[in-house]
């Protein structure tokens, strides 16, 4: 990787590839624009301090900024929300007109964590990835995945609900997918009694 | 029914991928159903190759993790309801910050300006028209304004580099700032005192289960062939960890124990700083060490 042999401009490749992706998906997790403009800087920073131990073979370099964006999201997260703090009561009854997003947020975890700890921040981030990848897709990519997951339908019922050859259907499914595959590859697995861990990540070692 | 080759078998199941729904039947009849017979070619082909289950794998887990997110806990939601938002683009300022990011000893835009330079050719006198005699009359007043321009562009200069550095110290030490503060306000974070071979005080080493902060102010920035490395001893054995960055004098180092990291800050490890050679390693004695722990 360029940057780990010293490449100052490819730094700011990756950051002007990248940045948009992550700034939208830690907005759309925080509600909060300077919460989110930390978590790319943050990301950053750990992109050229750890940038020697990104490993291509493991996932693409975006997954793997996603990984590290994540992680310090949720940190924060609940960081926020074991933080003791007086709440007026207006914010208490979690309106979403709170005057500290991220508290709000780290709350209605918190609220969350009682049940079922790792899911539900896992859920809100894959769901502000899925929010901005969608918002980043050509709007016939975007048709076609929506009919595909909202109504079920096969590719050839896609070609004929949109009067288009099912080729092209094809195609713009495809190009669809591969991105979203590529954006899910930072993220841990959803999928209830799947281990929590992203299939683009090495294991991970909390020592 | 003749087997299917993995290469067509690979095709077909690239067609299914783009269908959740059929995806999700074939790895239910997979999963559930008594071995398949000649009549599902596909399905034989997979029970026996590795390769496709694998495939069927990955992409089942991105249709499962996009029905997951959707099950939200306010009930379910549709695709469409997400599909609505407009692009975000990251705020001009947030790129300027990231600039600010001291890449490879120097930030990013010092990086970019060193590459483009800036262009003085506004400051040279253009050319003459011919057979106008110049008289030391006319000439003065003229020295005088280019050696006013000539002063103040330098003015402007070094004032601009001096802003540069300053934008670029003062992100550098925000970013040390948050890290510090996600860092103390775990519970379980630890601090020990690193100190110089004489035994003084000369900085500190607080770390989490996330993060690691190194900072002093005792150590001015290396000469420019030389760095500072960080390392940890066990057992004789040094393992690199990071470098020391400067910004307003003050070292300072951020590691990432999560996800990436492989070092284990056990007790009976030493971490130390140590000048080195740019060029790599050489094994000098510490400039500053810390016990971390036993």
């Amino acid at each position: 990787m360029r940057i780990a042999g010293g490449d100052d401009s490819a730094f700011m490749t990756v950051y002007d590839r990248y940045g948009d992706m992550l700034f939208g998906t830690a907005l759309r997790f925080f509600r909060d624009r300077d919460t989110a403009a930390d978590i790319v800087q943050e990301t950053m920073l750990a992109v050229w301090r750890r940038s020697d131990q990104f490993n291509p073979e493991h996932g693409s370099l975006g997954a793997w900024m996603l990984g590290i964006a994540r992680n310090r999201a949720i940190d924060r997260l609940r960081a926020e929300a074991r933080r003791p703090r007086i709440v007026r009561p207006a914010d208490d009854a979690g309106g979403s007109d709170s005057s500290d997003p991220v508290a709000w947020a780290g709350r209605a975890l918190m609220a969350a964590d009682r049940e079922e700890p790792a899911s539900e921040a896992d859920r809100r981030w894959v769901r502000s990835l899925l929010v901005t990848t969608l918002s980043e897709m050509r709007p016939e990519e975007r048709d076609v995945l929506v009919l595909a997951y909202d109504k079920g339908l096969s590719q050839s019922e896609i070609a004929a609900r949109l009067a288009v050859p099912i080729g092209t259907v094809k195609s713009r499914t495809r190009r669809a997918l591969a991105g979203l595959r590529d954006r899910l590859e930072g993220v841990p697995d959803l999928r209830p009694g799947s281990p929590r861990v992203a299939s683009g990540a090495p294991p991970v070692d909390r020592r | 029914m003749t087997p299917l080759s993995h290469s067509a078998a690979h095709e077909q199941l690239a067609d299914l991928a783009l269908e959740p729904a059929a995806l999700r039947q074939l790895a239910g009849e997979l999963d559930g159903a008594p071995a398949p017979g000649p009549a599902d070619p596909l399905a034989a082909h997979v029970t026996t190759c590795a390769a496709c289950r694998a495939e069927i794998a990955n992409w089942q887990r991105v249709h499962g993790s996009v029905a997951e997110a959707l099950a939200g806990p306010g009930g379910p939601q549709r695709l469409e309801d997400l599909a609505l938002e407009d692009r975000v683009a990251a705020p001009a300022a947030l790129r300027m910050a990231v600039q600010g990011i001291p890449v490879g000893g120097r930030s990013a835009a010092e990086a970019a300006a060193a590459g483009a330079g800036p262009d003085l050719s506004a400051l040279r006198p253009s050319p003459l028209p011919g057979r106008v005699r110049l008289t030391s009359r006319m000439l003065l007043p003229l020295a005088a304004v280019l050696a006013v321009v000539v002063v103040a562009g330098g003015l402007l200069l070094d004032q601009a580099g001096r802003i540069n550095r300053a934008t670029a110290d003062a992100a550098a030490l925000a970013a040390v700032t948050v890290t510090l503060d996600r860092v103390v306000r775990d519970p379980r974070h630890r601090i020990v005192e690193l100190r110089t071979p004489a035994g003084t005080a000369g900085g500190s080493v607080v770390w989490s289960s996330h993060d690691l902060v190194v900072l002093t102010t005792t150590l001015a920035a290396p000469p420019a062939n030389g760095v500072y490395r960080c390392w940890v001893e066990l057992d004789g054995k040094r393992s690199p960890v990071g470098r020391m960055f400067f910004a307003d004098g003050t070292g300072y180092w951020i590691g990432s124990l999560d996800g990436w990291a492989t070092i284990s800050l056990g007790s009976g490890s030493t971490f130390g700083i140590s000048l080195e050679p740019a060029s790599g390693s050489t094994g000098s004695p510490a400039v500053l060490a810390a016990r971390l722990g036993g």
